[in-house]
């Protein structure tokens, strides 16, 4: 493997509550090469979003995150206010979930596009204009110099998702994180959006973490997928090997959730019985409660990410079954 | 009904607001009422051969005979009131505008800061308001008096000091739910600095607030340097304000109305405009009354 661009090491992610500590990232280690498209994926509350907000130092005001998240040789938690504003924005950008709120509604397009510019770049009004414009038309905005004078409520869902898009590459970043990107848009632009985002990296070379609870969209994307569940990394794999021969039996469950064309005509999904656990540690695997084939151990034992030779390389699965005997 | 064709250039909200506020027609009559009597206190004293403050011995106390020069007659110092009228709309329009101004931008900017900043900040800036809010206003203005040795300035100071209060509380308010907006998380990612967020993102974003809370405010602080005035804290003879000038013709409203009547009528055909004003903005402004 190649020098990560980005390495995650030990990241825990803790909120201060009422009534006391929720942890919602919990040891998650991993990392992203140069021009890799890494998805993260798990259900509501997995911590997966978390991740990016850490990274970004955008955590809400209770929380604290521990561990590393070296990017490009430096500790992004560990970087004065001044430096991390440095790094943000240029090379490492990210995209929300929700288009209609991530563009200020009393700011015309370009200048919101052009603000980046004239800030890291140090580029002129004129020229930052100019390049935004330039962003627009390859991100598809039709008659783009008109529409850059446009404010954000004159756009639609799709456009302005792209609008979100031509920003967060506006400074060709190293890494792009993606925060669901699409989950608020109408299904019928999903695609074209995530392609969209695809292809424009891939020709900048930038990498992607995508954060998505559909496993549809890891499946087109991504090369590489981690399996969050309770703020633990329970499974990670190239994707094309993950669809074939999930190893966790929540990537099972999870996969048998998912609606597939060739059983489109089985009466029902199949569903991961309970509810996620919430708030503190579990001392053992986080998944235990639910888990169909659960050793009597799996609640008192944590198990560790260990890898899986047998299933091919790069596959790593933290759950007692698979685990080789000590 | 035809659609309307896109505009080359994007409307803001802004725009939409105030087209939509110049089809209130109350308010438009308003503003153009309110504009004669700006430009009617502004420049009418220029055409009077004599100042405010020049007495004519000649014509005493001469009743409002509609007749040149003293068309609504004069005091008992021989000054001429319509002259005198208009001088002290002057004064009492220029704190007015002025110190909802001044206040407004104070009260905005703090509000914006603390609101965006959140936490310790926030309430050790939201705790200095309490403060300041249980401060009694004469006293304060009696102290600001001494203490600038009394004069338009104290007035001022005094009606700034405790007027951008109330703003900055709307505005931290507004400033709060901004910045969870993801707009504004899109900034920080984006490495922008605090600076730069707050006030090329949460204040753009609290301009509607906080223009119709202006238009309230501008009443408000005329309303309180005539009060002040009144009581003889405020702005002192011989200079003119409308709160002296009615509290002179108070004392003498048993012999000859005029003297109460000029300035009172004046002052309150200028607070009727704006609450008009602000009623027709609040109109506009408001998402919920679409």
């Amino acid at each position: 493997m190649t020098a990560s661009l980005l390495s995650i090491r030990d990241l825990t992610v803790r909120f201060r509550l009422p009534q006391g500590q929720a942890v919602a990232v919990d040891g998650v280690s991993l990392d992203v090469a140069p021009g890799e498209v890494l998805g993260i994926v798990g259900e509501s509350g997995s911590g997966k979003s978390q991740i990016l907000y850490a990274m970004m130092g955008l955590l809400a005001a209770n929380g604290r995150a521990g561990g590393q998240v070296l990017f490009q040789g430096q500790d992004l938690l560990a970087l004065p206010p001044r430096d991390l504003d440095r790094v943000r924005g240029q090379a490492l950008s990210m995209i929300f979930q929700d288009p209609m709120t991530s563009l200020n509604p009393y700011m015309r397009v370009g200048d919101q596009l052009a603000e980046g510019l004239i800030v890291h770049k140090g580029l002129s009004r004129a020229q930052a204009r100019a390049e935004a414009v330039r962003m627009l038309d390859r991100v598809r905005i039709p008659d783009a110099a008109a529409r850059a004078r446009r404010f954000p409520h004159e756009f639609s869902g799709g456009m302005r998702q792209r609008v979100m898009i031509a920003m967060a590459l506006l400074a060709q970043p190293r890494l792009l994180l993606a925060d669901e990107p699409t989950t608020a848009l109408d299904v019928t632009i999903q695609a074209q959006v995530l392609d969209l985002m695809a292809d424009l990296a891939r020709e900048t070379g930038t990498a992607i973490i995508l954060v998505t609870h559909d496993l549809g969209v890891v499946a087109r994307l991504c090369d590489r997928v981690v399996v969050l569940y309770g703020g633990r990394v329970m499974e990670e794999a190239p994707a094309e090997t993950l669809f074939d021969s999930p190893a966790h039996p929540y990537t099972r469950g999870l996969l048998a959730a998912m609606p597939r064309l060739e059983t489109a005509l089985t009466p029902r999904l199949g569903t991961i019985p309970g509810t996620p656990r919430s708030g503190g540690t579990a001392t053992g695997c986080p998944f235990a409660d639910r888990c169909a084939v659960r050793l009597p151990h799996c609640a008192t034992t944590r198990p560790a990410l260990h890898e899986l030779r047998a299933l091919g390389s790069g596959r790593r699965s933290a759950c007692h079954l698979s685990e080789p005997a000590p | 009904m035809s659609v309307d064709l896109a505009p080359p250039r994007g409307l803001s909200t802004l725009h939409l607001q105030f087209r939509r506020f110049r089809q209130n027609r109350l308010a438009m009559v308003s503003v153009v009422v309110l504009a004669l009597i700006v430009a009617l206190c502004f420049l009418g004293p220029f055409a009077f051969p004599f100042t405010g403050e020049d007495a004519d011995f000649d014509n005493i106390s001469a009743p409002a005979a509609l007749q040149w020069p003293h068309l609504f007659g004069t005091d008992d110092f021989g000054r001429d009131l319509l002259v005198r009228v208009l001088e002290g709309g002057q004064v009492s329009l220029t704190i007015g505008f002025l110190g909802a101004l001044v206040a407004g931008v104070i009260g905005v900017l703090y509000g914006a800061v603390a609101g965006y900043a959140g936490g310790r900040a926030d309430g050790l800036m939201m705790r200095l308001v309490e403060i300041l809010y249980g401060f009694p206003y004469v006293i304060l203005v009696i102290l600001l008096s001494l203490l600038f040795g009394g004069g338009n300035l104290a007035l001022f100071a005094a009606i700034v000091f405790t007027l951008w209060l109330t703003p900055a509380v709307i505005v931290r308010a507004q400033a709060q739910s901004l910045a969870q907006r993801e707009f504004v998380q899109a900034a920080r990612a984006g490495g922008m600095t605090g600076r730069q967020i707050v006030l090329e993102h949460i204040v753009p974003n609290c301009v509607s607030v906080v223009i119709v809370y202006g238009s309230l405010l501008v009443p408000e602080v005329i309303l309180s340097e005539s009060f002040l005035s009144f009581l003889g804290i405020g702005i002192k003879e011989p200079q003119a304000s409308w709160g002296n000038l009615i509290q002179t013709g108070t004392a003498a409203m048993d012999t000859d109305l005029r003297l109460l009547l000029l300035p009172g009528g004046l002052l309150a055909a200028v607070l009727l405009c704006l609450n008009f004003i602000a009623d027709g903005l609040r109109d506009a402004f408001d998402p919920n009354d679409r």
